[in-house]
């Protein structure tokens, strides 16, 4: 934002969207004074500001009331004037004719609480508007409310010609309904991102030496303790002064099992104390938060623009001067034919009828829907993602980490034909609980038998665990070469092991004798089948992209169908992501799935670039999507979604066109009272707010959810033939925060 | 005159179908009153806010049928027909009340139970009870839809405003004491005054309707521009009509 730029971009303070506006030299101006991009957000702010302080006496919801009951006085009294019946009316043209003077006089005085009322916020956004050098539609609609005003006051003051109070206050009354339900629609879009904001509690526990002080959660500062309780929200960022307290982190990493915390341990803000209370000592103020930053990066990422989004602003831009010269074209027609008064009521309703909302809200409503709900479902589209995600056509996905778990599983196993099969997993087990190595965890979690005595446990580097069962016999768990170097007869070990797709194996010997062989693997998500089918029932193209060897490459290829290239350096993905984007630059866009840390490079290169596991650190890839956890399925849920948002925002702007080339066609043509237009506008931009608030029930083709996670451990065993998965896979924040709604 | 006794008295016997509907409205308007002074005047500017709004319908309703009877005047009696219309209407209402016809009797809507409407109802202070009174008044609802319709046969502005004031005036009493303490009604009351308030409907409505017949079946002895009910000229009119 420097100040030699003609265009200074600030933020409307409702709903994010930029606002672009002309300096107008004085240095004073607005770059610190609230901003709105409309007449609407700033209702949509008066009105969250209310709810807060309980509808106090400058409610939005008094002030249209009031307005509502004096308009309604002026139309009852115009209703006289018209019919020329009033009441007690003599039949001698004196009275009659003090009767009408006396209706427009009071009329005059009822009408002018309501322009007081609900004109002053309309003149100050035109005021705005003007000052920004860019007059918009709130411009033109008090000019037509203040002409309306001026004619009928002349002609009160005159005695001569029709009074257009009523007008003037129905339109007042229209404009500021439509825009109050508008600016709800938007506060309703806005509200998975709210609900995630509200978790932050407005008074916290601070630690001090008279025993806790609850404060408000704006005052801490760095360097405070905080104190949460169990099933507390922990309201900031801060390293943990209780050692051995388990947090549920789920709501910032996806990670649903709690997570144990020491002494020293970075905390963050929106995780959850379970099991016992947690002292942290802040790191930063609450509005610095992990969970803060969070919603800013949504609301922040609301203002790129997409193509579609524009092309709605270019026009916008030139919408309302047009329509100020059509409204004032047809005024002056309409007015020579017809008179004054049929060229200002023809003015007014082509002023009203344009709507320019209906434009500049067809694609921004429709995608801050789709933001706003993704964030809730723990995925943060940073970029103009939406519009990109609607086209993919070709999805390259990481192998370590992505696909997989990063962790190696029991994939085959093998037991000596003569032994007890039971006795030997039970050794196993029980040896490898003796070790934290991610193999031995591996074959622990494995299986679940009952556990042995085990002495005498010599952990040797590289090779394996050594030790002694407590009936006297000694037991061997480990490599080729550890089981070698221990004396163990390999009968034909070289040929199985080792051999199965760059598998790892292991073995266990009793007493110098091989009993049991495993072959462990880096194991697929559960989800992972699911996902890429997904995908490819959506007409994606679905790749894998790894540095690994051909093996496991292939392995993990031929489980889940998948084309891959393997034997790729980063660079080289990279590489590939990019010609692979060239060659498709006209059909579609390209994703690249990865877990944004080696990958970097590839998510840069790829049209739409996806991070998962972002967790809490959410910028460090430059990514233009962000899941939070791990599911994969999120990722055609999420494409299903952008191409939902876009067919909306196509009808939104199919509609707002239509709308208004009919609308000010049939305005101009002088077939439409102004009150009917100020009825069909704010119908319109209605339409668009609820067209778009569709999007909040879409419903994905297939499921996601706690239900299905259910199943998914029995398909989890049925892809690894015979072992399970080490690493139970990480549930996403869908799971998450449905499973998590308690805590709010 | 004894037109508009009914008018008042169904109004009045109306209390338990408006209790029922719209007493969840004035008890919560009257819950956080500090006292029950202050809440009495709370439930007085609410259903001041809610006569208001009748009247203001009754107006519209009344300008809406003098336009069309000028309108198609010409043609058809119309100004009878909607005498008919409203008619019907009274006489459907009050065969619901008295438990004729099935369904409770313009019940099938309540506010209160629509979400998001709620804080249209919501009153912090006096000011605030005349707004939500406003609101209150343009709920929908078969008995004030009924009386609309007499409004509307009414011709003009005022009569129309003056059939609403009949009915409104004539459902304070119930209101408010909803409003400022209390299940005083019983549910073997409640029946009673149904029945009671769908009598008086009957009897409305069966004097519109016949008003309305006869007016259809003599046009040429009634102007378009005068009221079936309150016009007196009508009455003698019809009668001298019917005599002859």
């Amino acid at each position: 934002m420097s100040s030699t730029s003609p265009r200074l971009a600030a933020f409307c303070r409702f709903c994010g969207l930029p606002v672009f506006h002309r300096r107008t030299g004085r240095s004073d101006e607005p770059a610190l004074t609230a901003v709105y991009c409309c007449y609407g957000c700033r209702i949509a702010e008066s009105i969250a500001n209310d709810r807060a302080s309980e509808s106090g006496l400058g409610g939005i919801r008094a002030r249209i009331g009031f307005s509502i009951f004096f308009s309604m006085n002026v139309i009852a009294l115009s209703m006289a004037l018209w019919t020329q019946d009033q009441p007690g009316a003599t039949p001698s043209e004196a009275g009659h004719e003090i009767l009408t003077a006396l209706l427009r006089y009071v009329c005059l005085f009822l009408s002018f609480p309501v322009v007081w009322i609900l004109g002053k916020p309309l003149f100050e956004s035109a005021r705005q508007e003007l000052q920004q050098r860019r007059p918009g539609m709130d411009c033109l609609l008090i000019a037509g409310v203040a002409a309306a005003m001026a004619y009928s006051i002349a002609a009160t003051l005159s005695e001569r010609g029709h009074v257009y109070f009523e007008v003037a206050c129905v339109v007042l009354i229209v404009a500021a309904i439509g825009r109050w339900l508008e600016a709800l629609g938007k506060l309703n879009a806005a509200e998975a991102l709210t609900r995630i904001e509200r978790l932050i509690p407005t008074d916290v526990r601070v630690a001090a030496e008279g025993g806790d002080r609850l404060v408000p959660a704006d005052s801490i500062v760095s360097g405070d303790v905080v104190r949460a309780l169990p099933g507390e929200c922990i309201p900031c960022d801060g390293r943990s002064r209780t050692d051995f307290v388990e947090l549920d982190e789920r709501m910032v990493t996806g990670e649903i099992a709690p997570v144990l915390k020491r002494f020293g341990d970075r905390i963050f803000a929106g995780t959850f104390a379970v099991g016992g209370p947690v002292e942290i000592v802040a790191s930063g103020p609450v509005g610095a938060g992990t969970l803060a930053r969070l919603t800013n990066l949504v609301r922040e990422s609301a203002a790129r623009k997409g193509r579609f989004e524009r092309l709605a602003d270019r026009l916008s831009r030139w919408f309302a001067p047009v329509v100020g010269m059509i409204a004032l074209a047809a005024g002056v027609y309409h007015g020579a034919g017809n008179g004054i008064e049929s060229g200002l009521m023809t003015s007014l309703s082509v002023g009203l009828i344009a709507c320019p909302c209906a434009l500049a809200l067809a694609t921004p409503m429709a995608f801050w829907v789709v933001r706003t709900q993704a964030a809730g479902e723990g995925i943060i589209l940073l970029g103009d993602a939406i519009e990109k995600l609607a086209r993919v056509q070709l999805a390259f996905f990481d192998k370590t980490g992505t696909l997989t778990c990063g962790q190696p599983a029991v994939y085959r196993r093998w037991h000596a034909p003569d032994g007890d099969v039971a006795d030997a997993e039970r050794l196993t087990a029980s040896l490898a609980r003796e070790s934290n190595h991610p193999v031995s965890q591996a074959l622990a979690a494995a299986k679940n038998s009952d556990r042995v005595p085990i002495e005498n446990v010599v952990y040797r580097s590289g090779r394996g665990l050594s030790a002694s069962a407590a009936d006297g016999r000694l037991l061997f768990l480990g490599s080729e070469r550890g089981l070698i170097e221990s004396g163990v007869r390999l009968p034909q070990f070289r040929e199985d092991f080792g051999q199965d797709g760059g598998c790892t194996a292991v073995g266990l010997a009793v007493d110098g004798i091989l009993r049991a062989k495993y072959w462990l693997a880096d194991a697929a998500r559960s989800e992972a089948r699911d996902a890429v089918n997904w995908l490819r029932e959506l007409g994606i193209r679905v790749l894998m992209l790894t540095g690994d060897r051909q093996g496991p490459a292939r392995r993990l290829a031929d489980e889940l169908s998948l084309e891959f290239e393997c034997g790729l350096l980063p660079d080289e993905k990279a590489g590939v992501v990019e010609s692979a984007r060239r060659s498709m630059s006209k059909t579609g866009t390209v994703a690249f799935i990865g877990d944004g840390v080696n990958d970097a490079p590839s998510i840069a290169a790829a049209d739409v670039g996806i991070a998962m596991g972002c967790g809490a650190d959410l910028t460090r890839a430059s990514a233009d999507v962000c899941l939070l956890g791990n599911d994969l399925r999120s990722i055609p849920c999420l494409i299903e979604m952008s191409t939902e948002a876009m067919k909306i925002a196509k009808q939104n702007l199919f509609w707002a066109f239509a709308y208004n080339i009919v609308g000010v066609g049939l305005a101009a043509g002088g077939w439409l009272h102004p009150i009917f237009a100020g009825f069909a506008m704010a119908a319109s931009s209605l339409l668009v707010v609820g067209n778009s608030l569709r999007l909040k029930q879409f419903v994905p083709s297939r499921r996601i959810g706690r239900q299905y996670a259910r199943t998914d451990d029995a398909s989890a065993g049925s892809a690894f033939a015979s072992g399970e998965a080490v690493a139970a896979p990480k549930p996403s924040m869908a799971l998450a925060l449905k499973g998590g709604v308690s805590h709010a | 005159m004894h037109e508009w006794l009914l008018l008042l008295g169904a109004g009045a016997a109306s209390t338990g179908h408006c209790v029922g509907m719209c007493g969840p409205i004035v008890v919560s308007i009257g819950a956080a009153a500090p006292s029950p002074g202050w809440n009495a005047l709370r439930q007085l500017a609410h259903a001041g806010g809610r006569i208001f709004t009748y009247m203001w319908l009754g107006a519209v309703a009344g300008f809406g049928g003098s336009k069309i009877a000028g309108r198609w005047g010409d043609f058809v009696n119309m100004q009878a027909i909607i005498g008919v219309v409203a008619g019907v209407l009274l006489v459907y209402q009050g065969l619901r009340s008295v438990g004729l016809l099935p369904g409770v009797l313009a019940g099938e809507w309540t506010a209160c139970s629509t979400p998001g409407l709620g804080w249209l109802f919501r009153a912090g202070n006096v000011r605030e009870s005349f707004l939500a009174g406003i609101a209150t008044g343009f709920l929908p609802c078969g008995l004030v839809w009924a009386f609309l319709g007499v409004a509307a046969a009414a011709g003009d502005p005022v009569h129309g405003s003056a059939v609403m004031l009949a009915l409104g005036i004539g459902t304070i009493p119930g209101m408010m004491a909803a409003g400022c303490g209390a299940a005083y009604l019983t549910c073997r009351w409640r029946s009673r005054l149904q029945l009671i308030a769908g009598c008086c409907l009957l009897a409305a409505g069966e004097i519109t309707l016949t008003r309305g017949v006869r007016a259809l079946t003599l046009p040429t002895t009634i102007g378009p521009a005068e009221c079936p009910i309150h016009a007196t000229a009508l009455k003698e009119t019809s009668g001298r009509a019917v005599a002859a």
